[in-house]
Formats: C-alpha cells, structure tokens, sequence
C-alpha cells in the first residue's frame, strides 16, 4: 500500500482504504507515479499557499457578506430594511443555531418589509 | 466498473447526498428565482429558451449570465468577453487556493468540483464540519450539482413561463446575504482567532466606500493578500 493521500484534511488515511472504494484503487504498478504526483504536488504548493488557504475561507467569507449586501447603503433607505433584517437573520442564529430557520426567518422578514413597508 | 462493495457505495451515496440536501435548500430557494429573472430576461431579449437552459449550464456564473446578454447582442468581441468574465469572477482565486487541499479528490469529482465551484458551493464546502461516517467528496459533489441543478432549473422555468414565477418573490434575494452572515456567524463562534474575517470584513467594506460597488473586489483581494503577507512575514 502506498502512502497516498486523499484530499481530506483529516488525511493520514492510506488512500485506498479511504475510500473504500475499489474502482479508485488502480494496483501495485501504478503506485509510483501516483506517489510520485502526490510528492511533485506536495512540493508544489508553498508555504505562503498553504497558509491562505487556512486563513482565506474566513476572510473570503467576509467578502461575500459585503458583496451579497454591496447596494444596500446606497439605495433610498440606506440600508435599514437590509439591516434590520441581518439583525433578525443573527439574532435567529444565535439563538436556534439552525441555518434554515435564521435564513427564512430573515428572508421572509426582508420579503415582508420590502412589499408592505419600505 | 464496480466490482465488490457495490452496495455500500451507494449507502455511501444515499448518506452524503441526506446530510448535503438540507444545505443546499436555502440556495435552492434563491436560485431558482434567480435563475427564472436571468431566464426571462434572455427572452425577453428575443432568445430562444434553449439559450438560458445552456448557458446556465455550461457557464453557471450568475453574473457573466447576465453580462453576456449584452454580449450576445453587441459585435463579436472575444478578448473582452473573457477579460470580463475573469474579472467578474476572479474571487475564485481565492476559492481555488482555498479549495487546494479538500477538493483535492481522486477521479472526475474533482474536475467536476472544480468546474462547479460557486459562492454559496464554496460557502458551504469550505465550513462544512461533515459528520462522521459521511464521505467528504461525495458530498462536496452533492451540494455542487444540487446548486447547479437548481440554478439550471431556474433558468429554464424562467424562461419557458416568464415574469409569473416573479410573482409576489420580491426580496426573495435576501436569501443569498442571509446565508452569507449565517456561515460567517457560524465561523466565528467555531474559531478562536478572528483576525482573517475581520481582515476580509473590513477590506471588504473599505474598498466599497472608496472604489464603488462595480470595482471593489478585486482592490479588497489585493489588499486582503497584502495584509496576510505582512502577517505571515511577521509570524516567521
């Protein structure tokens, strides 16, 4: 068995067993050069790589909040419905901790707010 | 193909698809509005049905979909139709950095990872805690197919039955920033440092009062990798 990685995180698991799946298992032969593949790859990623890619999914995620809500502060209320909203959609969250609930319980706010009132 | 174990493939399957499913329903619910807005304004633009069906398909970047309604229609330009598609998109560098190691997965779910890669598909693989017993790869491939099935599915209603799907669903889209602040939520209470959201947080919303809402992304990347490089410089 060689001591090729699947692309868990969690990854010390030997690569066929992980999967457990043996149409991804191509025998002995061809262990070196997926080994080999692994090695070049490993080698190819730099450090600098590797630590973005620990830190970008928060920052990224960041990102998307401030891009899902970018027109908000400019439209005719400032962004008050979309901010009363996020408040309702948070306050959900940290409450129930249940993705669906927080989110249709800020869209349907949002929805509300948007057809009857703003 | 398969040999031995053919059953507990398919548990494995039926298992990753049940915990993807629940994920993906917000942005199904979003998506498939979306979707009918980008398909009946292709319509409404004299293209055939079959034209969003494809393009929702084969592009799947809400976006440069929309951008290419004027393309279509405008001179044939494809230098440009590219540069803007990548700079429409180019957050998915930083997808992709991110993505290196878990999509990193044999055979072709990798490839189809890859091509399937959206913000809400990024979004739920990157903080997605997957309960044990459940295959990892499988369901990356679940949430990315439903998203694209629903995004596909949107388009095509949108466009066979017009604006009556639009009906009463205005504000529907506050789905997709609900979502966001839901996973970034969820983030943060997971971790113990918050200095890489609130990077991306207050990038984020520099570059939108200085550069506009048109043009800050890719000023608040470059910032952001600014920022991360001064860190880890520091750290060493």
């Amino acid at each position: 068995m060689p001591l090729l990685k699947g692309g868990h995180s969690d990854d010390n698991v030997c690569w066929a067993e992980h999967n457990n799946d043996c149409r991804y298992y191509f025998g002995n032969r061809t262990d070196p050069l997926f080994a080999l593949y692994y090695f070049w790859r490993r080698a190819a990623i730099p450090d600098f790589v590797n630590y973005l890619g620990k830190v970008l999914p928060f920052a990224v995620t960041g990102m998307l909040v401030v891009y899902s809500l970018k027109d908000a502060p400019f439209n005719a209320w400032h962004g008050l419905p979309e901010f009363i909203c996020a408040a309702i959609t948070l306050a959900l969250h940290f409450w129930r901790r249940s993705m669906l609930i927080s989110i249709f319980g800020g869209t349907v706010a949002y929805m509300f707010l948007i057809q009857k009132i703003f | 193909m398969q040999f031995y174990g053919s059953v507990t493939l398919d548990s494995v399957k039926i298992k990753a698809f049940k915990t993807a499913f629940p994920y993906t329903v917000p942005i199904g619910a979003s998506f498939i509005f979306l979707g009918a807005s980008y398909g009946f304004l292709m319509v409404s633009k004299g293209f055939s049905p079959l034209y969003p069906f494809f393009m929702s398909l084969l592009i799947f970047a809400g976006s440069v979909e929309f951008v290419s309604v004027t393309m279509l229609l405008g001179s044939f330009e494809p230098v440009s139709a590219f540069l803007a598609a990548f700079m429409l998109n180019a957050r998915h560098l930083f997808y992709a950095v991110s993505m290196l190691k878990p999509y990193n997965v044999p055979g072709w779910k990798k490839l189809y990872l890859i091509f399937g890669m959206c913000d809400e598909s990024f979004a739920i693989n990157s903080m997605t805690k997957v309960p044990d017993g459940v295959d990892r790869s499988w369901f990356m491939l679940f949430v990315t197919m439903l998203n694209h099935f629903y995004w596909v599915a949107g388009a095509t209603l949108g466009a066979v039955v017009g604006s009556a799907i639009n009906f009463l669903s205005e504000g529907i889209e506050f789905v997709l920033p609900a979502l966001f602040l839901v996973i970034f939520a969820e983030q943060w209470l997971n971790a113990d440092a918050h200095g890489a959201a609130l990077t991306g947080l207050a990038a984020s919303v520099l570059c939108l009062f200085v550069f506009g809402t048109e043009n800050f992304m890719i000023p608040a990347m470059l910032m952001m990798l600014l920022v991360f490089a001064v860190i880890k410089r520091r750290a060493q």
